[in-house]
Protein backbone atom coordinates (compact mmCIF):
# COMPACT_ATOMS: atom_id res chain seq x y z
CA UNK A 1 0.00 0.00 0.00
CA UNK A 2 1.17 3.25 -0.94
CA UNK A 3 0.79 6.78 1.09
CA UNK A 4 0.72 10.17 -0.58
CA UNK A 5 2.26 12.70 0.83
CA UNK A 6 -0.08 15.65 2.56
CA UNK A 7 0.30 18.50 4.32
CA UNK A 8 -0.86 18.22 7.88
CA UNK A 9 -3.10 21.30 9.50
CA UNK A 10 -0.15 22.65 11.23
CA UNK A 11 1.70 22.83 7.45
CA UNK A 12 4.12 19.92 8.12
CA UNK A 13 4.81 18.20 5.25
CA UNK A 14 4.33 14.67 5.62
CA UNK A 15 6.13 12.77 2.77
CA UNK A 16 5.25 9.44 1.04
CA UNK A 17 8.05 6.91 1.00
CA UNK A 18 9.09 7.46 -2.86
CA UNK A 19 9.73 11.27 -2.29
CA UNK A 20 11.54 10.91 0.75
CA UNK A 21 13.80 8.62 -1.38
CA UNK A 22 13.95 11.37 -3.68
CA UNK A 23 15.07 13.49 -1.20
CA UNK A 24 17.58 10.69 0.46
CA UNK A 25 18.92 10.39 -3.40
CA UNK A 26 19.94 14.14 -3.92
CA UNK A 27 21.47 14.60 -0.18
CA UNK A 28 23.57 11.81 -1.13
CA UNK A 29 24.06 12.46 -4.86
CA UNK A 30 28.11 13.51 -5.15
CA UNK A 31 28.94 12.74 -1.41
CA UNK A 32 31.24 10.25 -1.33
CA UNK A 33 30.39 7.04 1.17
CA UNK A 34 32.64 7.20 4.41
CA UNK A 35 33.23 3.26 5.75
CA UNK A 36 32.52 3.54 9.58
CA UNK A 37 33.41 0.73 12.09
CA UNK A 38 30.12 -1.15 11.93
CA UNK A 39 30.66 -1.28 7.94
CA UNK A 40 34.13 -2.78 8.67
CA UNK A 41 32.28 -5.86 10.39
CA UNK A 42 29.29 -5.86 8.14
CA UNK A 43 32.11 -5.92 4.91
CA UNK A 44 34.05 -8.95 6.91
CA UNK A 45 30.62 -10.73 7.41
CA UNK A 46 28.72 -10.00 4.24
CA UNK A 47 31.81 -11.05 2.43
CA UNK A 48 30.42 -14.97 3.13
CA UNK A 49 27.34 -14.73 4.37
CA UNK A 50 26.68 -18.17 4.94
CA UNK A 51 30.38 -18.91 6.43
CA UNK A 52 30.57 -17.74 10.26
CA UNK A 53 33.79 -16.16 11.47
CA UNK A 54 35.17 -18.29 14.28
CA UNK A 55 36.18 -17.21 17.47
CA UNK A 56 37.34 -13.52 18.54
CA UNK A 57 40.47 -13.43 17.59
CA UNK A 58 40.33 -14.31 14.26
CA UNK A 59 37.50 -12.01 13.66
CA UNK A 60 39.63 -9.04 15.49
CA UNK A 61 42.63 -9.90 13.34
CA UNK A 62 40.25 -10.12 10.13
CA UNK A 63 39.17 -6.69 11.04
CA UNK A 64 42.98 -5.10 11.62
CA UNK A 65 44.17 -6.81 8.00
CA UNK A 66 41.23 -5.53 6.72
CA UNK A 67 41.24 -2.28 7.87
CA UNK A 68 45.11 -2.36 7.17
CA UNK A 69 45.46 -4.20 3.91
CA UNK A 70 42.79 -3.27 1.83
CA UNK A 71 40.70 -0.02 3.34
CA UNK A 72 43.42 2.26 4.73
CA UNK A 73 44.87 4.96 2.01
CA UNK A 74 42.21 3.03 -0.39
CA UNK A 75 39.60 5.47 -2.35
CA UNK A 76 36.66 5.48 0.26
CA UNK A 77 37.54 7.55 3.48
CA UNK A 78 37.55 4.98 6.08
CA UNK A 79 36.97 5.62 9.89
CA UNK A 80 39.66 4.48 12.21
CA UNK A 81 39.34 1.69 14.25
CA UNK A 82 42.22 2.91 16.60
CA UNK A 83 43.88 -0.16 16.80
CA UNK A 84 46.60 -0.45 19.81
CA UNK A 85 49.02 -3.87 21.05
CA UNK A 86 47.24 -5.66 23.19
CA UNK A 87 46.97 -9.31 24.85
CA UNK A 88 46.61 -10.81 21.69
CA UNK A 89 48.14 -8.47 19.11
CA UNK A 90 46.27 -5.75 17.66
CA UNK A 91 42.99 -4.76 19.23
CA UNK A 92 40.63 -1.67 18.97
CA UNK A 93 37.88 -0.98 21.74
CA UNK A 94 36.13 0.79 19.37
CA UNK A 95 35.31 -2.37 17.00
CA UNK A 96 34.61 -4.54 20.05
CA UNK A 97 31.77 -2.17 21.41
CA UNK A 98 30.64 -2.07 18.01
CA UNK A 99 30.27 -5.37 18.04
CA UNK A 100 28.66 -5.69 20.93
CA UNK A 101 25.80 -2.64 19.85
CA UNK A 102 25.26 -4.93 16.51
CA UNK A 103 25.08 -7.81 18.92
CA UNK A 104 22.34 -6.14 21.43
CA UNK A 105 20.87 -4.81 17.77
CA UNK A 106 20.48 -8.71 16.11
CA UNK A 107 22.56 -7.87 12.96
CA UNK A 108 25.06 -9.95 13.88
CA UNK A 109 24.55 -13.60 16.11
CA UNK A 110 27.16 -15.26 17.96
CA UNK A 111 26.94 -18.92 18.52
CA UNK A 112 29.19 -21.13 20.59
CA UNK A 113 30.83 -20.85 23.97
CA UNK A 114 32.11 -17.76 24.87
CA UNK A 115 35.54 -16.69 24.10
CA UNK A 116 36.35 -20.15 22.49
CA UNK A 117 37.58 -20.90 19.06
CA UNK A 118 33.83 -22.27 19.01
CA UNK A 119 32.68 -19.08 19.44
CA UNK A 120 31.40 -18.06 15.53
CA UNK A 121 30.10 -14.78 14.53
CA UNK A 122 27.74 -14.30 12.16
CA UNK A 123 24.98 -11.91 10.13
CA UNK A 124 21.52 -12.06 11.13
CA UNK A 125 19.05 -12.13 8.13
CA UNK A 126 18.40 -8.44 9.41
CA UNK A 127 21.58 -7.80 9.67
CA UNK A 128 22.09 -9.47 5.76
CA UNK A 129 19.54 -6.79 4.91
CA UNK A 130 21.15 -3.97 6.42
CA UNK A 131 24.48 -5.01 5.12
CA UNK A 132 22.88 -5.14 1.42
CA UNK A 133 21.54 -1.40 1.90
CA UNK A 134 24.60 0.35 3.42
CA UNK A 135 27.36 -2.05 1.09
CA UNK A 136 25.18 -1.08 -2.07
CA UNK A 137 27.28 2.00 -2.53
CA UNK A 138 30.90 0.22 -2.48
CA UNK A 139 32.74 -0.68 -5.55
CA UNK A 140 32.07 -4.34 -6.49
CA UNK A 141 35.72 -4.93 -7.50
CA UNK A 142 36.25 -3.76 -3.38
CA UNK A 143 33.59 -6.29 -2.37
CA UNK A 144 35.31 -8.82 -4.61
CA UNK A 145 38.60 -7.91 -3.07
CA UNK A 146 37.42 -8.25 0.39
CA UNK A 147 35.73 -11.62 -0.23
CA UNK A 148 38.54 -12.86 -1.53
CA UNK A 149 40.98 -11.82 1.44
CA UNK A 150 38.47 -13.23 3.44
CA UNK A 151 39.13 -17.10 2.30
CA UNK A 152 42.70 -16.61 2.78
CA UNK A 153 42.34 -15.31 6.21
CA UNK A 154 40.18 -17.96 7.18
CA UNK A 155 42.43 -20.69 6.19
CA UNK A 156 45.24 -19.58 8.24
CA UNK A 157 43.15 -20.28 11.34
CA UNK A 158 43.88 -18.31 14.70
CA UNK A 159 47.61 -19.66 15.05
CA UNK A 160 48.46 -18.89 11.03
CA UNK A 161 46.96 -15.41 11.25
CA UNK A 162 48.95 -14.67 14.39
CA UNK A 163 51.61 -15.72 13.26
CA UNK A 164 51.22 -13.69 9.78
CA UNK A 165 49.92 -10.27 11.67
CA UNK A 166 53.10 -10.50 14.43
CA UNK A 167 55.71 -11.06 11.23
CA UNK A 168 54.21 -7.72 9.37
CA UNK A 169 53.17 -6.03 12.13
CA UNK A 170 55.69 -6.26 14.74
CA UNK A 171 54.90 -2.99 16.99
CA UNK A 172 51.40 -4.38 17.76
CA UNK A 173 52.75 -7.49 19.44
CA UNK A 174 54.66 -5.87 22.30
CA UNK A 175 52.32 -5.91 24.90
CA UNK A 176 51.30 -9.93 23.84
CA UNK A 177 51.22 -12.58 25.92
CA UNK A 178 52.20 -15.12 23.07
CA UNK A 179 55.18 -12.90 21.52
CA UNK A 180 57.56 -15.46 22.70
CA UNK A 181 56.12 -17.70 20.43
CA UNK A 182 56.09 -15.58 17.70
CA UNK A 183 59.95 -14.68 17.98
CA UNK A 184 61.44 -12.10 14.56
CA UNK A 185 63.27 -13.96 12.06
CA UNK A 186 66.19 -12.26 10.50
CA UNK A 187 67.31 -13.58 7.09
CA UNK A 188 70.61 -12.92 5.46
CA UNK A 189 71.82 -9.31 6.18
CA UNK A 190 69.28 -9.14 8.79
CA UNK A 191 66.39 -8.56 6.65
CA UNK A 192 63.45 -9.97 8.61
CA UNK A 193 60.01 -11.05 6.64
CA UNK B 1 15.98 -43.19 9.39
CA UNK B 2 15.28 -40.53 6.53
CA UNK B 3 18.14 -40.02 4.16
CA UNK B 4 19.28 -35.52 4.05
CA UNK B 5 17.84 -34.26 1.08
CA UNK B 6 20.82 -33.56 -1.06
CA UNK B 7 21.03 -31.80 -4.98
CA UNK B 8 24.40 -34.04 -5.43
CA UNK B 9 25.23 -34.52 -9.06
CA UNK B 10 28.10 -36.88 -10.81
CA UNK B 11 28.40 -36.49 -14.18
CA UNK B 12 31.20 -37.68 -16.74
CA UNK B 13 31.94 -34.67 -19.10
CA UNK B 14 34.23 -36.79 -21.31
CA UNK B 15 34.37 -40.42 -22.06
CA UNK B 16 37.26 -41.89 -20.74
CA UNK B 17 40.43 -42.03 -22.63
CA UNK B 18 43.17 -44.98 -23.12
CA UNK B 19 45.67 -44.91 -25.48
CA UNK B 20 47.29 -47.97 -25.93
CA UNK B 21 47.46 -48.98 -22.78
CA UNK B 22 49.92 -46.06 -22.24
CA UNK B 23 47.48 -43.71 -19.89
CA UNK B 24 43.94 -43.99 -18.36
CA UNK B 25 41.95 -40.34 -17.45
CA UNK B 26 38.74 -38.56 -17.91
CA UNK B 27 36.87 -35.74 -17.16
CA UNK B 28 33.71 -35.29 -14.68
CA UNK B 29 31.56 -32.64 -13.54
CA UNK B 30 30.22 -31.90 -9.81
CA UNK B 31 27.33 -30.43 -9.10
CA UNK B 32 27.29 -30.12 -5.29
CA UNK B 33 24.30 -28.64 -3.14
CA UNK B 34 25.85 -25.35 -2.83
CA UNK B 35 28.75 -23.84 -4.42
CA UNK B 36 29.51 -23.61 -8.09
CA UNK B 37 30.80 -26.92 -9.92
CA UNK B 38 33.49 -28.60 -9.84
CA UNK B 39 35.39 -30.32 -13.10
CA UNK B 40 38.08 -32.97 -12.66
CA UNK B 41 40.59 -33.67 -12.53
CA UNK B 42 41.16 -31.59 -9.35
CA UNK B 43 43.80 -31.54 -6.76
CA UNK B 44 41.99 -31.42 -3.42
CA UNK B 45 43.86 -29.47 -0.39
CA UNK B 46 44.63 -31.36 2.74
CA UNK B 47 45.65 -30.39 6.33
CA UNK B 48 50.01 -30.23 5.91
CA UNK B 49 49.05 -27.91 2.78
CA UNK B 50 46.97 -25.66 5.10
CA UNK B 51 49.26 -26.10 7.72
CA UNK B 52 52.76 -24.97 5.36
CA UNK B 53 50.28 -22.18 4.37
CA UNK B 54 50.44 -20.75 7.92
CA UNK B 55 53.87 -21.55 8.27
CA UNK B 56 54.66 -19.57 5.59
CA UNK B 57 52.35 -16.70 6.42
CA UNK B 58 50.78 -16.86 2.94
CA UNK B 59 47.81 -15.00 3.09
CA UNK B 60 45.70 -15.71 0.14
CA UNK B 61 43.55 -18.26 -0.64
CA UNK B 62 44.62 -21.86 -1.97
CA UNK B 63 40.80 -22.04 -2.50
CA UNK B 64 39.92 -26.17 -3.64
CA UNK B 65 36.67 -26.82 -3.91
CA UNK B 66 37.55 -30.41 -2.15
CA UNK B 67 39.34 -30.43 1.07
CA UNK B 68 39.68 -33.09 3.22
CA UNK B 69 41.87 -34.52 6.15
CA UNK B 70 43.65 -37.95 5.98
CA UNK B 71 44.94 -39.91 8.93
CA UNK B 72 46.00 -43.31 9.80
CA UNK B 73 46.13 -44.41 12.99
CA UNK B 74 48.05 -46.95 14.17
CA UNK B 75 46.87 -49.65 16.72
CA UNK B 76 47.58 -47.84 19.82
CA UNK B 77 45.14 -45.30 18.53
CA UNK B 78 42.60 -47.22 16.90
CA UNK B 79 42.75 -49.17 20.42
CA UNK B 80 42.00 -45.44 22.09
CA UNK B 81 39.50 -44.96 19.64
CA UNK B 82 37.70 -48.36 20.59
CA UNK B 83 38.28 -47.50 24.19
CA UNK B 84 38.87 -44.06 25.15
CA UNK B 85 36.93 -40.75 25.60
CA UNK B 86 39.69 -38.61 25.67
CA UNK B 87 40.91 -39.67 22.44
CA UNK B 88 37.72 -39.43 20.73
CA UNK B 89 36.87 -35.87 22.02
CA UNK B 90 40.32 -34.53 21.01
CA UNK B 91 40.10 -36.15 17.47
CA UNK B 92 36.58 -34.41 16.88
CA UNK B 93 38.07 -30.59 18.46
CA UNK B 94 40.95 -31.33 15.66
CA UNK B 95 39.18 -32.21 12.99
CA UNK B 96 36.18 -29.49 13.74
CA UNK B 97 39.20 -27.02 13.76
CA UNK B 98 40.22 -27.78 10.50
CA UNK B 99 37.11 -27.87 9.10
CA UNK B 100 36.84 -24.42 9.94
CA UNK B 101 39.59 -23.92 8.18
CA UNK B 102 38.25 -25.79 5.26
CA UNK B 103 34.88 -23.87 4.96
CA UNK B 104 34.78 -22.31 1.91
CA UNK B 105 35.44 -25.14 0.19
CA UNK B 106 32.44 -26.68 -1.17
CA UNK B 107 33.28 -30.57 -0.31
CA UNK B 108 35.02 -31.73 2.61
CA UNK B 109 35.86 -34.99 4.60
CA UNK B 110 37.93 -36.37 7.08
CA UNK B 111 38.86 -40.48 6.68
CA UNK B 112 40.69 -41.92 9.42
CA UNK B 113 41.96 -44.74 8.21
CA UNK B 114 44.00 -48.14 10.48
CA UNK B 115 46.74 -48.84 9.70
CA UNK B 116 47.64 -52.35 7.96
CA UNK B 117 48.88 -53.33 11.54
CA UNK B 118 46.27 -52.21 13.34
CA UNK B 119 43.54 -54.10 11.21
CA UNK B 120 45.44 -57.32 11.92
CA UNK B 121 46.46 -56.47 15.49
CA UNK B 122 43.21 -54.81 16.89
CA UNK B 123 40.41 -55.59 14.54
CA UNK B 124 40.86 -58.60 14.46
CA UNK B 125 37.08 -59.77 14.70
CA UNK B 126 33.76 -58.32 12.99
CA UNK B 127 32.40 -56.97 15.93
CA UNK B 128 35.50 -54.72 16.90
CA UNK B 129 35.63 -53.55 13.04
CA UNK B 130 32.21 -52.91 13.45
CA UNK B 131 32.57 -51.09 16.38
CA UNK B 132 35.47 -49.13 14.73
CA UNK B 133 33.29 -47.77 12.05
CA UNK B 134 30.36 -46.99 14.75
CA UNK B 135 32.71 -45.03 16.42
CA UNK B 136 34.87 -43.21 13.41
CA UNK B 137 32.01 -42.51 11.62
CA UNK B 138 30.19 -40.44 14.60
CA UNK B 139 33.25 -37.99 15.34
CA UNK B 140 33.26 -37.30 11.64
CA UNK B 141 29.54 -36.08 11.97
CA UNK B 142 30.29 -34.48 15.29
CA UNK B 143 33.50 -32.52 13.86
CA UNK B 144 31.54 -30.79 10.85
CA UNK B 145 32.53 -31.98 7.68
CA UNK B 146 30.52 -32.39 4.85
CA UNK B 147 30.72 -35.93 4.09
CA UNK B 148 31.14 -38.83 6.12
CA UNK B 149 33.64 -41.92 4.65
CA UNK B 150 33.85 -45.38 5.64
CA UNK B 151 37.30 -46.38 6.00
CA UNK B 152 38.79 -49.96 4.67
CA UNK B 153 38.63 -52.36 7.23
CA UNK B 154 39.26 -55.72 5.54
CA UNK B 155 36.17 -57.24 6.12
CA UNK B 156 35.68 -60.32 4.28
CA UNK B 157 34.02 -59.77 0.51
CA UNK B 158 30.46 -60.86 1.90
CA UNK B 159 30.89 -58.82 5.16
CA UNK B 160 32.04 -55.89 3.54
CA UNK B 161 28.97 -56.02 1.04
CA UNK B 162 26.57 -56.68 4.42
CA UNK B 163 28.38 -53.22 6.02
CA UNK B 164 28.05 -51.45 2.92
CA UNK B 165 24.56 -52.14 2.54
CA UNK B 166 23.30 -51.62 6.08
CA UNK B 167 25.31 -48.14 6.25
CA UNK B 168 23.69 -47.02 2.64
CA UNK B 169 20.46 -48.19 3.83
CA UNK B 170 20.44 -47.02 7.23
CA UNK B 171 22.71 -43.95 7.80
CA UNK B 172 20.73 -40.12 7.55
CA UNK B 173 24.07 -38.84 5.44
CA UNK B 174 25.01 -40.31 1.79
CA UNK B 175 28.39 -42.42 2.76
CA UNK B 176 32.25 -42.14 0.89
CA UNK B 177 33.40 -45.89 0.98
CA UNK B 178 37.05 -46.11 0.77
CA UNK B 179 39.05 -49.17 -0.72
CA UNK B 180 42.70 -50.07 -0.16
CA UNK B 181 44.02 -50.12 -3.65
CA UNK B 182 46.27 -53.13 -3.11
CA UNK B 183 43.25 -55.24 -2.61
CA UNK B 184 42.79 -58.34 -5.12
CA UNK B 185 40.99 -57.56 -7.94
CA UNK B 186 38.77 -60.04 -7.69
CA UNK B 187 37.85 -58.45 -4.15
CA UNK B 188 37.93 -55.19 -5.70
CA UNK B 189 35.27 -56.37 -9.05
CA UNK B 190 32.98 -57.89 -6.27
CA UNK B 191 32.66 -54.75 -4.33
CA UNK B 192 32.24 -52.47 -7.05
CA UNK B 193 29.69 -54.78 -8.93
CA UNK B 194 27.63 -53.59 -5.80
CA UNK B 195 28.76 -49.73 -6.06
CA UNK B 196 27.81 -49.61 -9.56
CA UNK B 197 24.13 -50.40 -8.50
CA UNK B 198 24.09 -47.93 -5.79
CA UNK B 199 25.65 -44.89 -8.32
CA UNK B 200 23.14 -46.00 -10.72
CA UNK B 201 20.24 -45.50 -8.02
CA UNK B 202 21.78 -42.36 -7.44
CA UNK B 203 22.94 -43.14 -3.45
CA UNK B 204 26.73 -42.78 -4.30
CA UNK B 205 28.17 -40.41 -5.88
CA UNK B 206 31.69 -40.95 -4.67
CA UNK B 207 34.11 -43.62 -3.81
CA UNK B 208 37.45 -43.24 -1.86
CA UNK B 209 40.49 -45.44 -2.57
CA UNK B 210 43.79 -45.36 -0.69
CA UNK B 211 46.88 -45.05 -2.98
CA UNK B 212 49.69 -47.40 -2.73
CA UNK B 213 52.70 -47.07 -4.74
CA UNK B 214 51.56 -48.29 -8.21
CA UNK B 215 53.65 -51.20 -9.13
CA UNK B 216 52.30 -53.18 -6.58
CA UNK B 217 48.68 -52.48 -7.46
CA UNK B 218 48.47 -52.61 -11.17
CA UNK B 219 46.28 -55.25 -11.51
CA UNK B 220 44.27 -53.35 -8.43
CA UNK B 221 43.78 -49.82 -10.26
CA UNK B 222 43.46 -51.40 -14.20
CA UNK B 223 40.52 -53.36 -12.28
CA UNK B 224 38.73 -50.40 -10.65
CA UNK B 225 39.44 -48.26 -13.44
CA UNK B 226 37.63 -51.22 -15.82
CA UNK B 227 35.06 -51.29 -13.36
CA UNK B 228 34.32 -47.68 -12.95
CA UNK B 229 35.28 -45.09 -16.14
CA UNK B 230 32.20 -45.12 -17.40
CA UNK B 231 30.37 -44.50 -14.30
CA UNK B 232 29.11 -41.19 -13.07
CA UNK B 233 30.74 -41.49 -9.51
CA UNK B 234 34.11 -39.21 -8.58
CA UNK B 235 37.32 -41.17 -7.35
CA UNK B 236 39.04 -39.73 -4.36
CA UNK B 237 42.23 -41.03 -4.49
CA UNK B 238 44.00 -39.76 -1.27
CA UNK B 239 47.25 -40.88 0.17
CA UNK B 240 49.19 -40.11 -3.12
CA UNK B 241 52.95 -39.90 -2.53
CA UNK B 242 54.51 -36.05 -3.11
CA UNK B 243 57.07 -37.55 -5.64
CA UNK B 244 58.67 -40.84 -6.92
CA UNK B 245 62.41 -41.44 -6.34
CA UNK B 246 62.02 -43.90 -8.77
CA UNK B 247 60.69 -42.29 -11.78
CA UNK B 248 63.15 -39.49 -12.01
CA UNK B 249 60.69 -37.48 -8.57
CA UNK B 250 57.42 -37.31 -10.96
CA UNK B 251 55.42 -35.99 -8.95
CA UNK B 252 52.27 -38.26 -7.43
CA UNK B 253 49.79 -35.70 -8.41
CA UNK B 254 50.12 -35.81 -11.86
CA UNK B 255 51.46 -38.74 -12.64
CA UNK B 256 48.01 -40.61 -10.61
CA UNK B 257 45.97 -38.17 -13.08
CA UNK B 258 46.76 -40.05 -15.70
CA UNK B 259 46.11 -43.43 -13.49
CA UNK B 260 43.25 -43.70 -11.42
CA UNK B 261 41.75 -40.65 -9.48
CA UNK B 262 39.26 -38.18 -10.22
CA UNK B 263 40.26 -35.79 -7.04
CA UNK B 264 43.51 -36.26 -5.66
CA UNK B 265 45.21 -35.42 -2.47
CA UNK B 266 48.91 -36.00 -1.27
CA UNK B 267 50.37 -38.52 1.35
CA UNK B 268 49.68 -37.10 4.70
CA UNK B 269 52.85 -38.25 6.66
CA UNK B 270 51.84 -36.29 9.94
CA UNK B 271 49.97 -38.47 12.07
CA UNK B 272 47.38 -36.63 14.41
CA UNK B 273 49.40 -34.61 17.00
CA UNK B 274 48.57 -33.62 20.86
CA UNK B 275 46.73 -30.44 21.93
CA UNK B 276 49.20 -27.42 22.75
CA UNK B 277 48.82 -27.78 26.53
CA UNK B 278 50.07 -31.21 26.01
CA UNK B 279 53.06 -31.75 28.45
CA UNK B 280 55.10 -33.62 26.18
CA UNK B 281 57.92 -31.32 24.90
CA UNK B 282 58.19 -31.00 21.24
CA UNK B 283 60.94 -33.06 19.36
CA UNK B 284 63.98 -30.88 17.74
CA UNK B 285 66.32 -34.20 17.76
CA UNK B 286 66.47 -33.33 13.89
CA UNK B 287 68.12 -30.40 14.28
CA UNK B 288 70.58 -28.99 12.99
CA UNK B 289 69.81 -30.91 9.60
CA UNK B 290 72.65 -31.83 7.49
CA UNK B 291 72.43 -31.18 3.89
CA UNK B 292 68.98 -29.23 3.73
CA UNK B 293 69.70 -28.78 0.22
CA UNK B 294 68.91 -32.25 0.15
CA UNK B 295 65.90 -32.51 2.86
CA UNK B 296 64.02 -30.14 1.00
CA UNK B 297 62.28 -30.23 -2.39
CA UNK B 298 60.50 -27.16 -4.78
CA UNK B 299 58.12 -28.27 -7.50
CA UNK B 300 58.52 -27.95 -11.05
CA UNK B 301 55.94 -27.43 -13.12
CA UNK B 302 57.78 -27.37 -16.40
CA UNK B 303 58.97 -30.76 -15.81
CA UNK B 304 56.49 -32.15 -13.09
CA UNK B 305 59.04 -32.85 -11.19
CA UNK B 306 59.70 -32.38 -7.13
CA UNK B 307 63.33 -31.47 -7.28
CA UNK B 308 65.85 -31.30 -4.00
CA UNK B 309 67.27 -27.67 -3.30
CA UNK B 310 70.28 -28.66 -4.35
CA UNK B 311 69.41 -29.13 -7.85
CA UNK B 312 68.12 -26.02 -8.62
CA UNK B 313 69.39 -22.08 -8.86
CA UNK B 314 68.90 -20.31 -5.39
CA UNK B 315 67.90 -16.84 -7.70
CA UNK B 316 65.74 -18.37 -9.97
CA UNK B 317 63.92 -21.01 -7.96
CA UNK B 318 63.40 -17.43 -5.74
CA UNK B 319 62.01 -15.84 -8.39
CA UNK B 320 59.83 -18.40 -9.64
CA UNK B 321 58.17 -19.10 -5.81
CA UNK B 322 57.93 -15.21 -5.73
CA UNK B 323 56.19 -14.80 -9.26
CA UNK B 324 53.92 -17.88 -8.04
CA UNK B 325 52.79 -16.66 -4.85
CA UNK B 326 52.24 -13.40 -6.15
CA UNK B 327 54.62 -11.90 -2.95
CA UNK B 328 58.33 -10.53 -3.22
CA UNK B 329 58.31 -10.81 0.53
CA UNK B 330 59.00 -15.18 -0.15
CA UNK B 331 62.37 -14.04 -2.34
CA UNK B 332 64.32 -13.64 0.96
CA UNK B 333 63.69 -17.10 2.89
CA UNK B 334 64.40 -19.45 0.11
CA UNK B 335 67.62 -16.91 -1.39
CA UNK B 336 68.83 -18.11 1.91
CA UNK B 337 67.51 -21.44 2.89
CA UNK B 338 70.96 -23.01 3.72
CA UNK B 339 70.32 -20.92 6.96
CA UNK B 340 67.42 -23.62 7.64
CA UNK B 341 69.75 -26.17 8.08
CA UNK B 342 70.58 -24.57 11.99
CA UNK B 343 67.50 -22.95 12.65
CA UNK B 344 64.06 -24.96 13.41
CA UNK B 345 61.85 -21.89 12.79
CA UNK B 346 63.38 -21.09 9.39
CA UNK B 347 63.18 -24.61 8.39
CA UNK B 348 59.53 -24.88 8.93
CA UNK B 349 58.96 -21.47 7.29
CA UNK B 350 61.18 -22.25 4.12
CA UNK B 351 58.56 -25.46 4.39
CA UNK B 352 56.12 -24.00 4.43
CA UNK B 353 56.67 -21.72 1.00
CA UNK B 354 57.93 -24.11 -0.53
CA UNK B 355 54.63 -26.45 -0.13
CA UNK B 356 52.58 -23.62 -0.56
CA UNK B 357 54.73 -22.99 -3.85
CA UNK B 358 53.66 -26.76 -4.77
CA UNK B 359 50.33 -26.70 -4.15
CA UNK B 360 49.70 -23.10 -6.03
CA UNK B 361 51.62 -23.85 -8.62
CA UNK B 362 50.20 -27.86 -9.32
CA UNK B 363 46.89 -26.97 -8.99
CA UNK B 364 47.61 -24.34 -11.55
CA UNK B 365 49.08 -27.01 -13.35
CA UNK B 366 46.41 -29.73 -13.27
CA UNK B 367 43.98 -26.62 -14.05
CA UNK B 368 46.07 -26.74 -17.50
CA UNK B 369 45.76 -30.27 -18.02
CA UNK B 370 42.32 -30.30 -17.30
CA UNK B 371 41.70 -28.36 -20.70
CA UNK B 372 43.39 -30.62 -22.63
CA UNK B 373 41.52 -33.74 -21.04
CA UNK B 374 38.03 -31.98 -21.46
CA UNK B 375 39.21 -31.24 -25.23
CA UNK B 376 40.26 -34.65 -26.22
CA UNK B 377 43.85 -33.64 -26.39
CA UNK B 378 45.41 -35.88 -23.62
CA UNK B 379 48.12 -36.86 -26.16
CA UNK B 380 48.95 -32.96 -27.17
CA UNK B 381 49.57 -32.50 -22.94
CA UNK B 382 51.25 -35.25 -22.65
CA UNK B 383 53.74 -34.38 -25.60
CA UNK B 384 55.00 -31.50 -23.69
CA UNK B 385 55.45 -33.46 -20.61
CA UNK B 386 58.84 -35.60 -21.14
CA UNK B 387 59.07 -37.14 -17.50
CA UNK B 388 55.54 -37.79 -17.46
CA UNK B 389 55.29 -39.65 -20.12
CA UNK B 390 58.41 -41.79 -19.65
CA UNK B 391 56.67 -42.74 -16.17
CA UNK B 392 53.59 -43.92 -17.61
CA UNK B 393 54.98 -45.89 -20.01
CA UNK B 394 57.92 -47.55 -17.90
CA UNK B 395 55.01 -48.38 -15.37
CA UNK B 396 53.02 -49.83 -17.71
CA UNK B 397 55.43 -51.33 -19.80
CA UNK B 398 58.17 -52.11 -17.57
Amino acid sequence: MSVESQIMADGTKCLSYEELETYIEKALRGKKPTILIEDIILLLMNSHPEKPIHGRTMLMKEAFLLYEEILKGGEIETQNPRFVPYRYGPYSFLLMQTLDTLLMAQVVKVRGKTNSRKESFSLTPIGIAKARIRLSRMPSRLQSKISEARVGWDELGTDGILNYVYANYPRYKERSELKKRYKDIMWGKGRAH
Amino acid sequence: MGKRASSLKVKLNRNPEERELFYTTRSLDIRPDRGPPIQTPQRGLTQPELDAKALARYPLPLSSAISGVSRTLNSGEVASLLTDNEFSENQISSLDNLSQRMQHSSLTFAVLQPSMSAVANTLTQDKYRDKFLRMNMAIQQQSGMQMVTVPWVEYSSKAALECFETITRDADFEPVFFLDTRTEPQRLREICDFIKQKIRTDEIHFVGLIHRPIRTTLASCDELWSCLKDEDVALILTGVERYDPNLRDISGIHMNEFILGDILLTEVRRRYVKPENSKKPRNTGRFPVSGVGSALRAFDKEELVVRQLRELSQASLADEVARELGDGRFKVPIENYLEAGTDERKYDIVKGILRTHEFVASQRELNRSREYISAGDTDSYLSEKEVLGNSLRAVRFR
